[in-house]
């Protein structure tokens, strides 16, 4: 047998109370109190928590039955069954609007009382069920969408939905950030692995939200290097522009935290600007990812930089040159006698916006 | 104006039948029949699709009314509402079972009736509409499932599920295998970009599927690099052995599709083994990665290798020199390390503990 039901029944008319009661009791039900006024009802209800509410429609009160009987809905969650004498259309309009679990037309006999009780008691658990799993559906839908969003950008999300791949894209133009670590191996080789786990985590964070701010994508973190792209897979015009404001906050970021911090920091960073391809490559562990010449260049420009500092290469200075101060810092040897320009970005030539 | 709702009377009882007929239709119904035999029952709810069928339990044909109830519900995913001159506890048991959606005992009012059908039809919607809901949700958890081993390493799940977190965790010894492509620059300037990431996807495709295998762990791939770990979560004494095993196959994969294909990738690999910490950095875009020497070693391994060839560590070599013959290549100086040296895998002096397990 299942637990007792608890009622509460809210009827002005005692003699009918104490008889609606007695009938409840009759078929098994546990009658919690009996209310004489919407207010009471609401109080009872609020206190017991009962299962379900029989409510008559009109009650000793300027508040109405219905009125009572949405509040009890709506607020505490509590089915109400409404007891009516009236065969009123416009009564029974307005209390249908308020979604009741069922109505007993008085007089009535105790199998109809039955019914109706056991009735609404059914809806009432079905559409809390119901509710209950959309709620899980709408929760899981979101961590879907946040599992997608931390593999991809959100214009390949976009892709995945709309054709469910994703196809390889050239760029012709888009700028690549690479960041490392100066004596990384030799920082991390006198940290406990949780502290140097925690360090990068701050860091990368931080870094992360950088990179958000600043509306370009980040690509992956490689151990203790950081991996940026602007200009994809959204085409812009800045995104050299961009990547280095992002880089130079990302500096400024560290410089700051050093000073407060056990372990200080100093990191490259190379920017270079040119043709990328883009697209996600395995079955397992896959991410977006970029080929071509120009990740190596960005890669080179990194290795060669200068710790604290933002370098670029002529391909990215060309770029922004009207937005930054640089100086030129020597020509780098790519490969096969191949040279490229490296620039080192000292300051901006406008204000930050704040 | 809301369509009527259909039903099939199942009544050996003529009269009875006709008399309900009369009824339903007075109270908004459409009979689409009336049968008397269970048999006829289950075509009609075929060729019919009623929304409700009214069934007597007491039926003339083979078929009693409970087990013509049965078969509908198995097959048609109807509703069914039981009518009953019987009262005796056992029957009505039985026609619990079946879960129908009501039952109605004989002789009936109009209203009992009209609530019983109503009753149903809700009962049956609702219900429907709560099974396809959580249909929908076990999809999608099942998905976002797949979506998270993508990510993380199904240990690190676990963990991120038990504990909400995942702990850095330091590994005393682990190896690691990185590959890249000779002349990747010059193959990337070549190829149309969409045959380039169609290839690489190809290849790495089949490598995953590989590393599967072998039960190691897939860290990530950087461009043309690709990147695995061995003994982590499990440790494993045999982890050095099983990824230049994995190595050699990935090395014969290629070997095997460059024979039909334009382009001809020449794979070099490096393998170290060592301490490594590994966990988990960063908001966005989260992996599972290692950190630590060995896995720099591993990298510059990879660098000093040669298309076609495994190129391994001194710490590696010291764990597998009974497993395998090597071929001594001289050393190697690290930064801050001083110097390793270096081994060309040549052939196995063992069996590949996989094959052994497929045999």
């Amino acid at each position: 047998m299942d637990q007792e039901t608890r009622i509460i029944v809210a009827e002005d008319e005692s003699i009918i109370a104490i008889d609606i009661a007695k009938t409840l009791e009759n078929l098994g039900y546990n009658v919690l109190g009996t209310a004489r006024t919407g207010k009471d009802s609401i109080n009872l209800a609020r206190i017991f928590k009962p299962d379900l509410v029989l409510m008559d429609i009109i009650l000793d009160d300027k508040m109405s039955g219905i009125e009572a009987a949405e509040i009890i809905m709506n607020e505490l969650n509590i089915p109400v069954v409404y007891l009516t004498a009236l065969a009123d259309d416009e009564t029974i309009q307005n209390a249908k609007i308020t979604e009741p679990f069922g109505f007993v037309i008085k007089p009535f006999d105790e199998r109809t009382l039955h019914s109706a009780i056991e009735m609404a008691l059914y809806k009432y658990k079905i559409n809390q069920q119901l509710k209950e799993r959309t709620k899980e559906l709408e929760e899981e839908k979101i961590r879907a969408n946040r599992l997608l969003h931390n593999i991809f950008p959100s214009e390949i999300v976009k892709e995945i939905k709309a054709t469910g791949k994703i196809k390889p894209k050239e760029f012709p133009m888009a700028s690549l950030l690479f960041t490392d670590f100066q004596r990384f191996t030799e920082i991390s080789s006198c940290m406990h692995p949780q502290e140097l786990i925690t360090e990068l985590n701050d860091i990368f964070k931080n870094f992360d939200s950088i990179i958000e701010k600043h509306k370009i994508e980040k690509l992956k973190t490689i151990g203790d290097s950081y991996m940026v792209a602007g200009g994809l897979p959204e085409e812009t015009n800045d995104h050299a522009f961009k990547v280095v404001n992002a880089a130079i906050e990302m500096q400024d970021y560290l410089q700051n935290r050093n000073i407060n911090s056990k372990y200080k920091w100093e990191m490259r960073a190379g920017i270079h600007s040119g043709c990328i391809v883009a697209g996600v490559v395995g079955k397992n562990k896959f991410t977006y990812d970029v080929w071509g010449d120009t990740v190596n260049i960005a890669n080179i420009m990194e290795r060669n930089g200068i710790p604290g500092r933002v370098v670029v290469s002529a391909a990215s200075y060309n770029l922004i040159r009207d937005c930054f101060d640089c100086s030129h810092l020597g020509n780098i040897n790519i490969s096969n006698n191949r040279e490229i320009a490296m620039y080192l970005i000292d300051k901006r030539k406008y204000e930050e916006k704040k | 104006m809301k369509r009527k709702n259909k039903i099939l009377i199942v009544e050996d009882e003529y009269i009875i039948a006709i008399d309900l007929k009369k009824i339903l239709v007075k109270l908004g119904y459409e009979v689409t029949s009336f049968v008397g035999k269970g048999e006829e029952a289950l075509i009609k709810a075929e060729q019919e699709k009623p929304d409700l069928i009214l069934m007597d339990i007491m039926l003339h044909g083979k078929l009693n009314g409970i087990q013509t109830a049965e078969l509908i519900k198995q097959k048609f995913e109807i509703p069914v509402v039981y009518l009953t001159a019987l009262i005796d506890e056992e029957t009505l048991q039985k026609a619990k079972i079946t879960e129908p959606g009501g039952y109605l005992l004989k002789p009936f009012e109009e209203k009992a009736l009209h609530s019983a059908i109503e009753l149903a039809l809700y009962k049956f919607i609702v219900e429907k509409q709560l099974k396809e809901k959580t249909r929908e949700l076990e999809e999608e958890k099942t998905n976002n499932d797949k979506l998270l081993h993508h990510i993380l390493p199904a240990d690190v799940i676990y963990e991120l599920k038990m504990n909400g977190m995942v702990d850095p965790r330091h590994y005393d010894s682990i190896s690691i295998l990185f590959t890249d492509f000779e002349g990747f620059s010059q193959i990337t300037n070549q190829l149309p970009p969409a045959v380039l990431v169609d290839e690489l996807n190809e290849i790495f495709s089949a490598f995953d599927t590989i590393i599967e295998r072998y039960e190691l762990e897939k860290l990530k791939s950087i461009g043309d690099t690709y990147m695995i770990c061995s003994g982590l979560f499990e440790e494993q004494d045999n982890h050095a052995v099983r990824i230049i095993f994995a190595a050699m196959e990935m090395l014969n994969y290629l070997e095997v599709k460059n024979k039909s294909s334009k382009v001809k990738w020449k794979l070099k690999a490096g393998i170290n083994s060592g301490p490594v910490v590994a966990g988990v950095v960063g908001t966005n875009k989260f992996t599972y990665d290692v950190w630590g020497d060995a896995v720099n070693i591993a990298s510059r391994m990879e660098n000093s290798s040669k298309g076609g060839e495994i190129n391994i560590s001194g710490s590696t070599f010291a764990l597998v020199k009974d497993s395998f013959y090597c071929e001594y290549r001289g050393k190697l100086s690290v930064k801050g390390k001083g110097e390793t040296e270096m081994y060309f895998v040549k052939e196995a002096k063992v069996k590949n503990p996989v094959e052994i397990l497929d045999d």
